[in-house]
């Protein structure tokens, strides 16, 4: 009778929570198809300034509230904290834990039932696939807080967002590509994540917004590059994903007003047209997917940073790697009998993948499924079947939330496993 | 409130079956006097209306009767004080008369003796007497512990209720979710587990639906 109890309050009370790179999704599984967001981000105000507005003592500031002190300016760089903008969180990073914690228990407490018979949320946060073993740690010491304090949270787990991923889209043997703002994850599943075949590229959605940066100062417009979202947005408008690189260049040079686009930035007079720099807009693209063609050495000779190699905990970042590399490099350490059938199936998820193919432009241009498709025939590997995950946003909590509901309550979290329920509710 | 006058001859009534003679009131002091077995007994009266303090005030003054010889009772309202209460009260010497709506109750003082105390005639008191005291002592510590486990019956049985209202009320909600617009959200959606439920026709979100991984990830553990 009690696990009949235990089971159907946990079916109740299953709470996701993404902690993308930068969106923060959550919400309980009563939210449907579609989860809350919030920006990643947390702000840590002059205490005056902060009791003042907000008549309480409160360290950060997090979720719709932190808009009330963007106006700041000149201290925000250092006062606006984006916790997991990587994808790990330094063990020694106080600020970055401390916007983890208030963004948790912001959107915990936002969903706490009122009234008798609540033990606190079966939470199940996702976390990027090459987080280190201390994260874990030290999420579970900030759910236990939570839960003793304010019996926020019964239970909770923690799954890799690529594992989550392949839930969402009922994939049980797949390769999840996820593609975040400053990393790349190649994560294998066969019915639980195949952790080491993990292969991680130190390349993202913010290595797109460098090339456009450039692109956009050979263009006339420098004085923009300093405004992050505004040439994020650019890239989303004007850039391109080319077959091959090579022949669309040419077919640009060839064809300058099919390519040739203006960007009107929404509400003001600007407008930022390429003019004869319009070729570049297929550098941007490429290079999400592949950095070596010759023609980026230019760019990395004048200032604009290679990605590099780089090491954290145990997981190497490769910098200049290409995408069906990546994907080969982690299949081939996985066994050779699932490697068919790990092919067969590729997921593509995040926002980096959502390239535009102009109607004028689609026999130059492919989306990111086509792109993957080609580089793995060039590399040999045929059969290759890759799919774009649908609301690629929305994945990660939906996976977390089947994740939760199917797990049995009895099932003790298992660090050899690392998968099961932490039980913090006594 | 039960009125004084009516109160007296109550207790002159059950005095008198007991064999004893009235011989007046004293209506300054509150109190009736009887005569009988070579005794004088006094009874001093409480009101609905008295409270705790006139209930301790009448203890003392009635343990003074009691030494100068006299036989004391107290008449007090029922609800006035608790077992323990009136337990400690007896044990002085001091006896009770209870009343509320029906007839007076009568509980005799309880003496306590000593080893080589010596009855009026000169003989020994039995030390069985200690023994009794003990023992109504534990018949008293029992008595509690039997109310307590009757309240504890008493909540088992209500928690058996509530599980069974529990079902009713789950499967109703069931019922419901089946027959809600999916643009309504409840504050708590019961989704049933495949396995208990298969011929459920609940709206289950998109992701859910015929996921492989439901099956695998219940295999858990």
């Amino acid at each position: 009778m009690v696990e009949m109890y235990d089971e159907d309050y946990k079916k109740r009370y299953v709470f996701g929570a993404d902690y993308g790179t930068s969106e923060f999704k959550y919400g309980p599984i009563t939210q449907g198809e579609r989860p809350l967001a919030v920006e990643n981000r947390g702000y840590f105000p002059e205490k005056s300034v902060l009791s003042q507005i907000m008549g309480v003592d409160r360290e950060v500031v997090v979720g719709k509230d932190v808009t009330l002190f963007l106006e700041s300016g000149a201290e925000l760089a250092t006062r606006l904290v984006y916790p997991m903008r990587e994808g790990i969180i330094a063990k020694d990073d106080a600020k970055a834990w401390k916007v983890v914690k208030e963004l948790t228990r912001y959107a915990l407490e936002e969903f706490k039932p009122k009234g008798w018979g609540f033990n606190g949320f079966y939470v199940v946060a996702a976390l990027s696939a090459v987080a280190p073993r201390y994260m874990y740690e030290m999420f579970f010491d900030m759910f236990d807080s939570m839960a003793k304090d304010a019996g926020l949270v019964h239970s909770a787990t923690i799954i890799p967002q690529p594992l989550a991923v392949a839930i969402a889209h009922k994939k049980t043997s797949c390769v999840v590509v996820e593609s975040g703002h400053g990393n790349t994850q190649f994560a294998p599943i066969s019915r639980a994540p195949i952790r080491g075949a993990v292969i991680a590229l130190n390349r993202g959605g913010s290595d797109a917004n460098a090339i456009m940066a450039e692109i956009l100062k050979d263009a006339g417009y420098g004085d923009l590059v300093a405004e992050e979202t505004l040439v994020r947005k650019v890239k989303e408008s004007l850039g391109l994903l080319p077959a091959d690189l090579n022949s669309a260049i040419t077919f640009a040079k060839n064809n300058p007003d099919a390519v040739r686009a203006v960007y009107a930035v929404p509400g003001t007079r600007l407008k930022i047209d390429l003019a004869e720099n319009s070729w570049a807009r297929f550098l941007v693209g490429e290079y999400v997917f592949n950095p070596n063609h010759e023609i980026f050495q230019s760019y990395f000779r004048r200032g604009m940073p290679r990605p590099r190699d780089t090491k954290v905990g145990d997981v190497v970042f490769y910098g200049m790697l290409d995408m069906a590399e990546a994907i080969t490099t982690a299949v081939e350490k996985c066994p050779v009998e699932l490697q068919p059938l790990l092919y067969s199936q590729i997921l593509l998820s995040g926002g980096n993948f959502s390239w535009k193919v102009p109607e004028k432009l689609k026999n130059v241009c492919v989306d990111s499924a086509m792109k993957i498709k080609r580089m793995m025939a060039e590399k040999g590997i045929e059969n290759v079947e890759v799919t774009m995950a649908s609301e690629p946003q929305y994945s990660v909590w939906r996976g977390c939330i089947v994740y939760g509901y199917a797990v049995p309550a009895s099932y003790s979290w298992s660090w050899e496993k690392m998968e099961g329920w932490m039980n913090f509710y006594k | 409130m039960i009125p004084r006058a009516i109160l007296e001859r109550k207790v002159i009534n059950h005095m008198s079956k007991q064999g004893l003679k009235f011989e007046g009131s004293n209506v300054e002091e509150g109190t009736l006097r009887f005569v009988g077995d070579g005794s004088t007994y006094v009874v001093k009266m409480l009101d609905e209306t008295d409270g705790k303090p006139e209930l301790i005030s009448a203890a003392l003054q009635s343990a003074f009767w009691a030494v100068k010889g006299e036989r004391p009772y107290i008449l007090v309202p029922k609800s006035m004080a608790s077992m323990d209460e009136l337990m400690a009260i007896r044990l002085h010497g001091i006896g009770l008369l209870l009343y509320g709506s029906h007839e007076i109750e009568e509980l005799p003082p309880i003496v306590k003796h000593m080893r080589g105390d010596k009855k009026e005639d000169g003989s020994k008191v039995s030390v069985e007497h200690d023994s009794i005291l003990h023992m109504l002592e534990r018949i008293e510590r029992l008595e509690r512990l039997i109310h307590k486990m009757n309240e504890v019956d008493a909540l088992v049985s209500r928690l058996e209720r509530l599980e069974v209202l529990y079902g009713e009320i789950s499967n109703k909600l069931l019922a419901l979710e089946g027959a809600r617009p999916l643009h309504i959200k409840t504050t708590v959606l019961d989704i049933p587990s495949k396995s208990n439920n298969p011929g459920s026709e609940i709206e289950l979100p998109s992701f859910m639906k015929d996921n492989p991984w439901l099956d695998i990830l219940a295999g858990k553990g």
